[in-house]
């Protein structure tokens, strides 16, 4: 990845990767995740998205991406850590593929919609805001039609309370009476002036390609003094393991077990809690796959993840009501293998072996070589794939026993459906 | 053995292709420059075929609905005790599996030894080991599964729209069968279920990547023999009405907004080939156009508020069946039903713009040149392109043959507004 700096807080970023038929530019303004402003970040680009200046309605849009060879345009809120992103994203097609560049076109859309909103009264369009908000409170109500989803959210904010990654990033219901077109405008001209912004271009990108990209969308973001928020270590702080139960009704129960990871992100340490989640639960071939499901048969999936930024570690499983016990003990059996060291050379090497073919392969995906490289911007490690293949590769036994030994229960978070008895 | 190549020059793509000696399709897509290798390696075998002779008898048997799933997740156990995915853990590969409603497939992508994952693949899947113990271990798993799908509304709103449209075919049988139904599956009609349909010439492989054909071949010689060809495949498929059930299906779960699905059934069956893929175009061409972003009707519907960002198209049409379905969230499905039927007739009477016509096909053709970019997402596509009889390096050519009058009949014969269904899962307390 090559990085310029155009000026002060805004950046751009070069992926190149021409065996791709299409290109990827996006712009990424970054923000601290607050609970005060969680929801108004998460409605901004549905409101965006309706229309602009340019293309008054989603018609408008829609029919100026298909004249574009089908370009896509997405926007919308990622969390990184502390910190959230606001996206615009374009997938078009290479200029090879069609006979046309497509990159001075693209780029004029997003600099549409990204600085030429509809306004009116000082605000965005009132008709736009509204239905929007609508749609954002059935979009954070949905939120319980996944029960899986909902379990583990439900788990994910008895751990953190309403901060950090204890927020729903689809936002809360209770802000939107409050948001106005105004107060929302106001908020979105305050991040284009502060957001720490960072522009990729992936794909087949010449110097031309740059040029073209930093005169039409780079030169419009005024310098700025921003920064971005280092994920600090998450540490644990309760004297006894969290249980909740909730009743639903449901055919199948949901298991979520919460933990806190006391690691730090950006340390290497990370390399063995990724390894260690591997073989405790993250793979096809795990503990938890090959116990609680294989060996018991008491779930079709129950698995364990762990994301960078996050600090903990999810344990997340299907069950019938009544093998609550069940699941729980075999899920605590084989947390104790973890740390009294009952893994196999051969589980570590499988673990590895997955781990260097999921981080190769996503060289195979502009997406993912994107995100990669932006949470490398914003944790400020700007490590390549093979560095970081290394760092695995060197972990030992003895750093994953001692990370797992680091890893403490949080909270249980049963959503209890009806017993069989009653089905 | 005879390897052919097919180059499409427009796209920068390449396709090698082999019928092996037992009967088994080869095919190689190479992209050359990416890290990634993925095979998949599918039967023409799904949910739909519960009723067939075994080769070799003479009577028609009819076995337990959710078979083919079941015996697609039997398949990885080994006669060891372990599973297949242990020996992909090894290797480093992912591996994986699903069956559909006509289709069984297990596939792997990895970045390293190809080869050595391709061949267990190829062994796990020609190597059944079936006992009554692990074959009633997989209950307690598969019923899991199966409790996950009751508690999805979407999949509920799904099934019932297949079970409201279908009268006898068997794509209105749930995919894993039921907590019930399994309980009657035992070692010996798996065996039968597995000697009929997971025979070569039935069976296809997919590989994309920077893969030599001839390195391939040699895999297959060595876990499919030729022999293996066990002759012609009976399957039984009942006859289906071209009528629907009822028009309107309703089931109550707790979700946050009423789920709607528009279904239209396809009443011209017994299509492969170029012919089949002609109709499925068609059919796009009309979501596209009427149904999709660009058109007047989506913009109408969501700034009325009748429908949000979670609406959607989908056209499944394939040989053994076929269906339209249109749906998302809605707080009042039936208006949506209403509206939606009264613009098709509108367009059958009216017809469709032409420049909406000529704008969906260029997205189509757009769409096509995308895929290419996910190794993973061609190997799906054109093991499904494969086993109906098509070229997938050929999709713009058969998109740009299809004519404006082709989508006018089709919209006339398959968008018939009084043959159509409304399946709604929506809150017990809810009134729509």
């Amino acid at each position: 990845m090559k990085n310029i700096n155009l000026k002060k807080g805004v950046d751009i970023h070069i992926i190149e990767a021409p065996k791709f038929k299409t290109n990827l530019l996006s712009v990424y303004l970054y923000i601290p995740l607050k609970r005060e402003t969680i929801t108004k970040a998460a409605l901004l680009p549905s409101v965006l998205k309706r229309g602009c200046t340019a293309y008054p309605t989603l018609k408008d849009i829609s029919c100026h991406l298909d004249d574009m060879y089908s370009a896509s345009a997405s926007a919308g809120v990622r969390t990184k850590g502390d910190g959230e992103v606001l996206f615009f994203t374009s997938e078009y097609i290479s200029d090879k593929y069609v006979g046309e560049n497509l990159t001075i076109p693209v780029a004029e859309f997003l600099k549409e919609i990204i600085f030429s909103p509809l306004t009116e009264n000082g605000g965005f369009n009132k008709s736009y805001t509204e239905s929007e908000k609508i749609n954002l409170r059935d979009a954070i109500q949905s939120l319980y039609n996944d029960k899986k989803e909902y379990a583990e959210f439900k788990c994910r904010e008895a751990m953190f309370g309403k901060n950090g990654c204890g927020m729903f990033e689809v936002g809360y219901e209770e802000d939107l009476d409050d948001i106005t077109p105004q107060n929302l405008y106001e908020f979105y001209t305050d991040v284009l002036n502060t957001a720490k912004v960072d522009i990729f271009v992936s794909g087949t990108a010449n110097e031309q390609t740059i040029n073209d990209i930093t005169r039409i969308l780079g030169s419009l973001f005024k310098p700025r003094d921003a920064e971005y928020i280092l994920p600090g270590i998450k540490e644990y702080k309760r004297d006894a393991i969290q249980k909740i139960t909730e009743d639903a009704d449901v055919v199948q129960s949901k298991l979520c077990m919460g933990l806190i990871c006391n690691v730090e992100p950006t340390s290497d340490e990370y390399y063995s809690l990724i390894l260690a989640n591997s073989i405790f639960g993250g793979t096809p071939f795990s503990k938890l796959f090959n116990n609680v499901r294989e060996k018991l048969s008491l779930a079709y999936y129950a698995f364990s993840r762990t994301a960078r930024f996050d600090g903990y570690m999810m344990i997340s499983s299907g069950i019938q009501t009544e093998n609550y016990q069940k699941a729980y003990d075999e899920i605590m059996v084989q947390f104790d293998k973890m740390i009294n060291g009952e893994i196999e050379d051969s589980e570590i090497n499988a673990a590895k072996n997955y781990m260097h073919n999921a981080y190769t392969a996503m060289e195979d995906s502009l997406k993912r070589m994107e995100d990669y490289w932006l949470s490398q911007t914003i944790m400020g490690t700007n490590q390549n794939i093979s560095d970081l293949l290394n760092g695995i590769s060197a972990v030992t036994k003895d750093d994953i026993i001692s990370v797992m030994k680091k890893v403490k229960f949080d909270t249980i978070y049963f959503l209890k459906g009806k017993e069989a008895a009653n089905l | 053995m005879n390897i052919i190549k097919t180059v499409n020059s427009e796209l920068c793509e390449e396709m090698q292709y082999v019928v092996h000696k037992s009967g088994l399709k080869v095919y190689v897509f190479p992209k050359k420059g990416f890290s990634k290798y993925y095979a998949i390696y599918g039967t023409e075998y799904g949910s739909l075929n519960n009723a067939f002779t075994v080769p070799g008898e003479k009577e028609m048997i009819t076995v337990p609905d959710g078979i083919a799933h079941y015996l697609e997740h039997k398949l990885f156990e080994e006669e060891d005790g372990s599973n297949a995915f242990d020996r992909f853990a090894e290797t480093g590969a992912s591996s994986n599996a699903f069956t559909s409603f006509d289709m069984t497939a297990y596939l792997f992508a990895c970045t390293d030894k190809f080869y050595e994952n391709l061949e267990i693949l190829l062994d796990f899947v020609n190597k059944p080991y079936f006992t009554e113990e692990n074959v009633a271990k997989e209950q307690g798993i598969i019923g899991q599964e199966i409790k996950m799908y009751d508690d999805e509304p979407e999949w509920r709103v799904f099934f019932n729209t297949l079970c409201a449209m279908f009268h006898e075919n068997p794509v209105k049988i749930d995919i894993a069968g039921t907590v019930e139904s399994i309980l009657h599956i035992t070692p010996e009609v798996l065996y039968k279920c597995y000697n009929t349909f997971y025979n070569p010439s039935n069976m296809a492989l997919v590989m994309v990547g920077d893969i030599n054909i001839n390195e391939a071949l040699k895999c297959v010689d060595k876990y499919v023999s030729a022999d293996r060809s066990l002759g012609e495949i009976k399957r039984y498929t009942p006859t289906e009405p071209s009528s629907r059930v009822q028009e309107y299906i309703e089931e109550n779960l707790t979700v946050s907004q009423p789920m709607f699905r528009i279904g239209f059934k396809d009443n011209q069956p017994d299509m492969s080939g170029d012919e089949l893929l002609k109709k499925e175009i068609a059919t796009e061409i009309i979501l596209e156009s009427l149904f999709g972003k660009s058109s007047d009707l989506y913009l109408e519907l969501y700034e009325s508020g009748l429908i949000n960002a979670t609406f959607g198209t989908e056209a499944d049409i394939q040989k053994q069946y076929g269906y339209t379905l249109l749906g998302g969230e809605s707080s009042n499905p039936k208006k949506v039903y209403e509206i939606i039927k009264d613009k098709i007739d509108y367009y059958i009477k009216n017809g469709i713009p032409e420049s909406s016509f000529e704008r969906a096909k260029k997205v189509l053709v757009s769409q096509d040149i995308k895929l290419f970019n996910n190794l993973e997402a061609m190997g799906n596509a054109f093991i499904r392109s494969i086993i109906n009889g098509q070229n997938p390096l050929e999709y713009r050519e058969v998109v740009r043959s299809v004519t404006y009058s082709d989508v006018m009949n089709r919209l006339k014969t398959h968008f018939d507004t009084s043959n159509c269904v409304l399946s709604v899962v929506k809150s017990p307390n809810t009134e729509i």
